[in-house]
């Protein structure tokens, strides 16, 4: 792909002296030489995986809506913390941030108030609406939900976007679940709450309140009516839903903390349980937790389980998360499709985060290689603290959209290419070009020595090399 | 505002020289010329004697610049730049740039004489030096722009270079011309803030631009930026400007805490030394900063 | 109009009525006086041209060179060392195919330091691809250098008017000074075909690999070549113009029925003139031959003039160490290729160097001494060794 035509290709012969002017001077350029075909090493654009995306059990894309926020594009940053994630305000709030841990800023001098930026984007989207989603063709399958708090929830938003007929079964008479019950309303206020719940309803959600299924209804009942079911009843007393031997579709039991059963999930393998004393397999059966495979799957062929019920961290990123894992699940169920062979495809980092752009649309933008601080070049970035700082939204005080984009501005964009230009700056053989379509750059590699300054200087480590054979 | 547009380069588009010249791979001479270039345009005529460009400008019957080029003898550049501009001021031409582009060989050794003699003349000429700190052309030898410590092959490792970097801005600025500066690579936009300066101002302008070379400073092709920015952020080049002879300022400063140890670790030509001389040219580093400085102080009044 | 110059002067006219662009020089003497009313020249706006006062001759001549190849009509004079300090440039600015014209005014080489004439200076660049014309007054110095830029623009390869020290430079001869009109229609403006030019942007002077440097050097020697016809041509032009000829490459005088001939140049051919007569006059057959071009050398007029002589005499201000005068072992190389089963010896004399005086009375004596022997002992006739 050659952008600039003037510079043609010439070589000269001359046959006969002649042909020769009488004096030692040019008639041609020197692109007739190809000096790509001296490098044994060649670099590459490959964006990796940003350590706070890694870092989000929620699967948000952070890097990509900071960099929206950063340019002032407050509606699109919305839409695309949206796409993964429908309780921006509600996390904002209460979230534990373990992105802020693992922002690569937080070892040159602060990490970026990723928080308190998805609050204020949160309650922007409150107060002047959201953008509503990309339409979806409707589907027919119709799906049943047991559980509306914000597992439950998110997981409806998800299937509803893609198309589905979902029906929430809430047993109280208010949808939210942990979101009503478990944080004080100064922290967490009512309206906040609703107006997020609203807006995932307003997707096309049927919802039946007030009906506890294994009372109301039955669960064998919602097996015929529905081509799947998502058990997302969460963290409360136990009910034994449906008991064939020593098998048990069990809801809501106690946990057992003082067991002190720990447990994370590993995408691609087996649900660890690690546990600070010994217990029993027999009693991890019968726990009140609900065993499913990574995505969300039971061993009942069209039964899901998703949020507290489940082996996660009870904390609303990780409840997030694992719905969104089951909505994946149940769409591939549904498919017909092995969710297994998407898991590399969706996965962001190496712990449960999936991306539901990916997954929707098949595409990876990079390579999953989490940058380290180590990987970065920091001689391009200056010692800046946080501008937007929590202190300054708990008061309930509306954030400057200035700060808050001042503060975007901070991210250092690990492994994604924001065009700084550097590559195509320092290359001593102008073989680095800005694309016409200004979505980045293309390397000439007729005329690329592989010397490798642009990987080398390349701010967030967006840049790799590999080896040529020749 | 578009907060997109912040992260556009402010960086002209248009080159004037290609690829496909032979500069070893990672070499910093070609980025010198790229952004010399950008801030000299369409009208510039290069003089140019033996050094590395002679042999990156390309083989009879090409050029990898888009400038009129005048090779000439090693030792001439000055004298053959003042040829050019007294031709092209009798013709009329108040337009076109001459620019003398040298190496350190041409400059601080067996050019000066010439260097001196148009200086002293205050020709109208802008004489850009690239340093790559040895005579490269010839395999890497040693020159009077070679650092206190390193390996030449003329000064190898049981006896390196045992004599002071020769200081040509200071010799520049005692010939009393309007404007010397120093520049480097890895600031490129500071370099061509300068070049555009001296471009505008009547009379002989200099600029000595440090031009790592990994295989003379024995560094991995990847280090060239850095190298060249570390010797910005340690002192020991520091980036600068004389105008009138008389108003110094300091137009990249150096970075807190940036040992000389970073910069010469980096290069295996000096990797014969000894603890007790990082300390002695962190020293000398560190004293000739500050009467850098000094001189800023001094012609703050000014 | 006619005025009485010194030869230093004459150079100065010739430079003026050329309407040079640049000037690059660096004072020697015994050439400082041309610099000096050029100088002058310029100050006074007779002269619209640039002057440089360059530091060193080398850098003279890279100025003019540069200024050359940007299209404008440069101009150097010197002597001696700053010739052969000059001598890499030399090889330049004929490798480059620039038409420079340049005075040398024949200094001797230290050391010890001398300052008066001989030609070792000039004659030890005759490798370099310089056109060399050795003037015997300071008219033909005026006219020879406005010769010189018609031949150089015309076959591309630069000129060199060599005069005498001290015996021209600083003597004073009635000299004719063309009117300017005449001059600008006899020499044109410069139009350098190969400039440096923003509107055609090339490279000139680069890496220049085998496989090609043979074939420009080639044309070099080709336009050496062909430099003798424009000669000829130039000089009938310059006779035509301004009445004066002066015989193209060479002059003869008296040759046609010469048994002796004198092979001379410079100054000592103004002399030997004069002893031609006196000997004509006491009925010896001798004629002398002007060398006036020494490159490109007159192969074709040497040969046809002293191939019937029944001797030759060539005088040389000069010596090629390890081999002997230079006049002299050019003129023998060329008469090897003579048909004639009888070639003419050559007796070659060595005198003058350092400015020793080559009076009427030192020319008859080698004419003499070869009218007496029948072949040199010698390859080198030492003239004025005190032994």
């Amino acid at each position: 792909m050659k952008e600039k035509a003037e510079d043609e290709i010439k070589v000269v012969i001359y046959q006969s002296e002649k042909e020769m002017p009488p004096v030692a001077m040019s008639v041609a350029n020197t692109l007739y030489n190809k000096t790509g075909s001296w490098k044994y090493v060649q670099p590459i654009y490959q964006n990796k995986t940003p350590p706070c995306n890694a870092g989000c059990p929620a699967g948000e894309n952070i890097e990509g809506w900071l960099v929206l926020v950063g340019k002032g594009e407050l509606s699109e940053a919305l839409q695309l913390l949206l796409s993964e994630n429908p309780f921006p305000a509600v996390c904002g709030r209460i979230c534990y941030h373990p992105c802020e841990k693992a922002c690569n800023r937080w070892k040159f001098d602060q990490p970026l108030s990723i928080n308190s930026l998805e609050r204020f984007l949160g309650d922007y989207g409150l107060k002047e609406g959201a953008p509503p989603p990309p339409p979806t063709g409707r589907k027919k399958e119709r799906i049943a939900i047991i559980g509306s708090g914000p597992a439950g929830l998110a997981s409806a938003y998800y299937l509803a976007n893609m198309g589905y007929r979902v029906t929430i079964f809430e047993a109280s008479d208010q949808l939210g679940g942990s979101l009503r019950s478990r944080y004080p309303r100064k922290r967490l206020p009512e309206e906040v709450v609703e107006g997020e719940i609203e807006r995932i309803v307003n997707r096309g959600i049927d919802v039946k309140a007030g009906i506890k299924v294994g009372h109301d209804i039955s669960f064998e009942s919602l097996q015929r009516d529905y081509q799947a079911i998502l058990v997302a009843t969460g963290d409360q007393r136990s009910k034994i839903l449906k008991t064939e031997g020593e098998k048990a579709i069990l809801s809501g039991l106690e946990f057992l903390g003082g067991a002190g059963v720990k447990y994370g999930v590993k995408l691609g393998g087996e649900i660890a349980i690690v546990g600070e004393e010994e217990v029993s397999e027999r009693e991890v059966r019968s726990t009140p937790r609900i065993i499913t495979d990574p995505m969300g799957a039971t061993d009942e062929k069209g039964v899901f389980a998703c949020g507290d019920i489940t082996f996660i961290p009870r904390a609303i990123n990780h409840e997030v998360g694992s719905g969104k894992r089951a909505a994946m699940a149940i769409d591939s169920y549904l498919k017909g499709e092995d969710i297994e062979k998407k898991i590399e495809l969706i996965k962001i980092g190496e712990g449960e985060s999936v991306s539901m752009r990916s997954y929707l649309t098949g595409v990876v933008k990079g390579v999953n290689k989490i940058v380290r601080f180590e990987d970065l070049n920091l001689d391009y970035f200056e010692e800046k603290p946080r501008l937007l700082k929590p202190e300054m939204l708990a008061k309930g005080a509306l954030v400057k959209e200035e700060i808050a984009i001042q503060e975007a501005e901070r991210c250092f964009h690990c492994g994604v290419c924001n065009q700084c230009d550097n590559c195509y700056i320092y290359c001593p053989d102008l073989s680095i070009r800005r694309r016409k379509d200004s979505k980045g750059y293309w390397i000439d590699y007729d005329y690329c020595k592989g010397c490798l300054i642009c990987v080398h200087e390349c701010p967030r480590n967006a840049m790799s090399y590999e080896g040529v054979v020749k | 505002m578009d907060r997109g547009q912040a992260l556009k380069s402010t960086i002209p588009e248009e080159d004037y020289m290609t690829s496909g010249h032979v500069a070893c791979p990672g070499c910093a001479a070609p980025i010198a010329m790229r952004y010399s270039l950008k801030a000299l345009g369409k009208k510039t005529i290069l003089v140019l004697p033996a050094c590395c460009w002679t042999i990156i400008a390309g083989p009879f019957p090409y050029s990898s610049l888009k400038v009129p080029l005048l090779h000439t003898a090693f030792e001439t550049t000055a004298a053959a730049a003042s040829g050019v501009r007294a031709a092209l001021d009798i013709q009329g031409d108040t337009e076109t740039t001459v620019v003398g582009w040298a190496g350190d060989g041409g400059t601080f050794d067996i050019g000066i004489q010439a260097l001196s003699g148009a200086v002293e003349r205050n020709e109208n000429i802008l004489y850009i030096c690239y340093d790559n700190e040895a005579y490269m052309n010839t395999g890497i030898q040693r020159s009077s722009a070679t650092p206190w410590g390193a390996w030449t092959t003329t000064t190898p490792a049981k006896h390196p270079e045992d004599k002071p970097k020769k200081d040509i801005v200071e010799i520049l600025v005692a010939h009393q011309i309007p404007y010397v500066a120093t520049a480097t690579v890895a600031y490129p936009r500071d370099l061509m803030t300068k070049v555009k300066k001296a471009k505008g101002i009547k009379g002989t302008c200099f600029i000595h631009i440090l031009s790592p070379c990994p295989p003379g400073w024995k560094m991995s092709d990847d280090l060239t930026i850095k190298a060249s920015r570390l010797s910005v952020q340690t002192g020991i080049f520091p980036l600068y400007e004389v105008e009138r002879s008389q108003k110094y300022t300091i137009t990249v400063p150096k970075k807190k805490g940036v040992l000389v140890k970073e910069y010469l670790q980096l290069q295996r030509r000096f990797a014969h030394l000894k603890p007790e001389d990082y300390d002695t040219i962190q020293e000398n580093v560190d004293r000739a900063y500050k009467k850098l400085l000094h001189k800023v102080q001094q012609s703050e009044t000014l | 109009m006619k005025k009485i110059l010194m030869g230093n002067h004459a150079v100065s006219y010739g430079a003026l009525l050329s309407r040079v662009e640049v000037i690059a020089a660096y004072p020697i003497t015994p050439q400082t006086q041309v610099v000096e009313e050029l100088s002058e020249m310029c100050a006074e706006g007779k002269l619209k041209a640039r002057f440089i006062n360059v530091e060193s001759e080398h850098s003279a001549m890279a100025a003019c060179i540069a200024a050359e190849q940007t299209g404008a009509r440069a101009f150097t004079a010197t002597s001696s060392h700053g010739l052969t300090l000059m001598h890499e440039l030399l090889h330049w600015a004929a490798g480059a195919r620039l038409p420079i014209v340049m005075a040398n005014i024949n200094r001797s080489m230290g050391p010890g330091w001398s300052i008066w004439t001989d030609q070792n200076d000039s004659l030890s660049q005759r490798d370099t691809g310089w056109l060399q014309i050795y003037c015997e007054s300071n008219q033909e110095v005026l006219d020879s250098i406005i010769q010189g830029y018609k031949i150089a623009e015309q076959i591309l390869m630069p000129v060199m008017v060599v005069l005498d020290a001290f015996v021209l430079s600083h003597t004073y001869e009635p000299v004719d000074i063309p009117e300017q009109e005449l001059v600008d229609e006899f020499l044109p403006k410069l139009n350098y075909p190969y400039k440096l030019d923003v509107k055609n942007p090339c490279s000139f002077g680069s890496l220049l690999p085998p496989e090609y440097y043979l074939e420009l050097r080639y044309k070099m020697q080709k336009a050496m070549e062909e430099a003798h016809d424009v000669i000829i041509q130039v000089d009938r032009e310059f006779q035509q113009m301004f009445g004066r000829s002066y015989g193209g490459l060479v002059e003869e005088y008296r040759t046609e029925d010469a048994e002796l001939i004198l092979v001379a140049s410079s100054t000592v051919a103004s002399t030997s003139r004069v002893v031609i007569d006196q000997l004509r006059d006491e009925g010896v057959k001798v004629g002398m031959l002007k060398m006036r071009f020494f490159r490109p050398f007159p192969t074709k007029e040497v040969t046809s003039v002293l191939q019937g002589a029944r001797k030759v005499a060539v005088i040389d201000r000069n010596i090629s160490y390890g081999q002997g005068g230079i006049f002299c072992e050019e003129i023998r190389s060329v008469l090897y290729n003579i048909n004639k089963k009888e070639k003419p010896p050559v007796f070659g004399y060595v005198a003058g160097l350092g400015g020793r005086d080559i009076t009427p009375t030192t020319i008859r004596e080698i004419l003499f001494h070869t009218l007496k022997e029948d072949k040199p002992k010698e390859n080198i006739i030492w003239t004025g060794v005190k032994h």
